[in-house]
């Protein structure tokens, strides 16, 4: 299962809907879309013949045809999250078609990552988030030093983290993926941190069903 | 804010990492000695001055080597694993 049925911010998302003041630190709850990871001996030759390209070093994303990004995590360790803004099928039909190559018995061909089961996934955007991120990362995420496509692996708030520098430059954008059982905590974590710039979570009443 | 360069990550916060002590040589398990192998699984050595040791980058779980000084617990070198080298070689 690429994708799971209730956001770990569900419980957070409640009437009608929420709209930062301004456009300083908008912060969108993307959980519910699928994602999926892959890691192991042979996942690079396994991805790179299944999609039209992989990063060619750690801590590298592109973006395919489609929107859909590839993180690069390690040697060996790769993140794949669909465009948010028109989902497609990549993470299912990767899942499948590991699950078929699996079956026939080929070897050496890494192991699929359950992310949407592991990770929680926020999309922070506008033109205060590495303002606010200093508050609560020690790495210099300004644009000049985390270019487009980036990836930083590190501790957020005293979680671990996964940040990835979208590969638009205006509005600044981040997909920030963080332990899923933290989400709670995290939520008030970034509220807390995004007030000072009058910003913070968003949704719609579209958003809770 | 002390500083640790990772291999992979470059540097980073010391607080993302941990420090799983000396690089010990294990001993081939089928003709070690008792004795031998009580050495490599409970002594350290615990040497005042330049020791490698194991770290691991806890966001990643990236493990690598590092050089520290254990008297002024400066860092000296941290370098990866060579994936064909003995363990403790820098590539």
């Amino acid at each position: 299962m690429a994708a799971i049925a209730r956001s770990p911010f569900a419980h957070r998302l409640t009437g009608a809907g929420q709209t930062p003041q301004n456009e300083n630190v908008v912060i969108r709850d993307l959980s519910r879309l699928p994602r999926i990871g892959f890691k192991g001996n042979g996942t690079t030759k396994w991805l790179s013949s299944k999609v039209s390209a992989v990063p060619d070093i750690p801590n590298k994303a592109i973006a395919l045809s489609d929107g859909a990004l590839i993180a690069r995590l390690g040697k060996e360790e790769y993140l794949v999250l669909p465009d948010p803004d028109a989902v497609g099928n990549v993470c299912r039909d990767l899942e499948a078609s590991w699950n078929a190559d699996d079956a026939r018995g080929e070897r050496r061909i890494g192991y699929p990552l359950p992310r949407a089961d592991s990770h929680s996934w926020l999309h922070l955007e506008g033109r205060c988030i590495a303002q606010m991120m200093a508050k609560i990362c020690g790495v210099d995420l300004r644009s000049e030093r985390l270019l487009q496509g980036e990836v930083v692996q590190t501790v957020v708030a005293r979680i671990s983290a996964v940040l990835i520098r979208e590969m638009k430059n205006d509005p600044y954008g981040l997909h920030m993926l963080t332990d899923f059982a933290s989400a709670d905590y995290l939520w008030d974590v970034l509220q807390d941190a995004s007030t000072e710039f009058g910003g913070g979570f968003s949704w719609e009443r579209e958003d809770l069903k | 804010m002390k500083l640790m360069t990772c291999p992979l990550n470059g540097p980073r916060n010391i607080t993302e990492f941990q420090c799983h002590g000396e690089v010990h040589r294990q001993p081939e398990p089928s003709g070690a000695s008792d004795h031998e192998w009580a050495e490599y699984v409970w002594m350290s050595n615990n040497t005042a001055g330049v020791v490698r040791e194991w770290w691991c980058h806890t966001p990643t779980n990236f493990w690598f080597l590092a050089e520290r000084n254990t008297v002024t617990d400066e860092i000296l070198a941290t370098f990866p694993v060579p994936a064909d080298g003995p363990s403790g070689e820098a590539s």
